[in-house]
């Protein structure tokens, strides 16, 4: 049987610290690629939301926002969870990461089905953008093209939180095996750095769809 | 250096910050501040994005190269912010022809 010692250290590296930092600082280079990537998304928001300013509050008051803010504290419920299940395999308690780590997959499929419920609420309204939109309001132009960012930008996040998803549940059945070690657990704390940007995500995109949307 | 893990219940007064922040946007956002609202409710959203990032993800106990790169991407993406903003709310200022 191979152990989690062998496992742990490539043969291109020179030691565990030297892999550990490789992989770290791929990470957050790939996150770094990620931060431009939803940056141009909100840059473009700005954008028309200077522009739109009343259509686009029109469309924030569309919003479901009981279902947005359980749905912020859903995520960072499953911030609490990811950074837990770090910390039980750094002291060595498998089987306590195996349980954390499914509870942050369910939490996030929680999360995914709020957003799918919310999604649905918006095809009943009908607030899809381009295919079924329809609006009494005065500025029902700048309204659609709110939606279409709302669209794009939280299918984005979904997708991004949906692989997140299934990377928690593969790492969870590998903890299970015993793949990972307190030495090594290098790809939990990878995965725990995506899910929390993910969750940063969300914090803004919270904050330019749904808050306007309150009063 | 290994790699930085926290205490669970440091962990635990992260969320809860989270959490509080979560309640003060809701309970701002209900006010009608004007533009205030937005502006407050950016702050507390870079707040908590600040404490994911700072505390949730280690980047106060990471190395040096690490916070380079932390730092990097927010440079990069305020330039991106800051030129494009600069251009769209200055275009209307100069009565040039033909624009």
């Amino acid at each position: 049987m191979v152990s989690a010692k062998s496992l742990a250290l490539r043969e291109h590296y020179a030691t565990p610290q030297h892999q550990r930092d490789t992989a770290t600082l791929g990470m957050w280079l790939f996150l770094a690629t990620e931060v431009m990537f939803f940056g141009g998304l909100f840059t473009a928001f700005a954008v028309y939301r200077m522009y739109y300013t009343q259509g686009f509050l029109e469309g924030s008051r569309e919003m479901t926002l009981v279902i947005g803010t359980v749905n912020t504290a859903v995520l960072f419920t499953s911030c609490l969870t990811m950074s837990l299940a770090i910390r039980a395999i750094a002291d060595g308690r498998q089987f306590r990461t195996y349980v954390l780590l499914l509870v942050t997959a369910g939490i996030g499929l929680v999360f995914v089905a709020l957003k799918f419920t919310e999604y649905y609420l918006h095809y009943e309204e009908h607030k899809v953008p381009g295919i079924w939109f329809t609006s009494n309001q005065p500025n029902s132009g700048p309204e659609e093209l709110f939606f279409v960012f709302y669209f794009v930008m939280t299918g984005l996040h979904v997708i991004h939180l949906s692989i997140g998803i299934g990377l928690t549940a593969l790492l969870a059945f590998r903890t299970a095996v015993g793949r990972f070690s307190p030495g090594y657990h290098t790809p939990i704390s990878n995965v725990g750095l995506y899910w929390h940007f993910v969750d940063i995500v969300w914090s803004f995109l919270y904050v330019i769809f749904y808050v306007p949307g309150f009063h | 250096m290994t790699e930085p893990v926290l205490s669970a219940k440091a962990y635990a007064w992260a969320f809860a910050s989270l959490l509080v922040l979560l309640g003060i946007n809701v309970g701002i956002g209900f006010l009608n501040l004007g533009w205030g609202s937005m502006f407050v409710a950016l702050t507390i959203a870079i707040l908590q994005a600040g404490i994911l990032s700072l505390v949730l993800m280690h980047g106060l106990y990471e190395r040096v190269l690490i916070r380079l790169v932390m730092c990097g991407a927010l440079l990069w993406f305020l330039i991106l912010v800051t030129l494009t903003m600069t251009d769209y709310i200055t275009r209307n200022w100069l009565p040039i022809a033909g624009k």
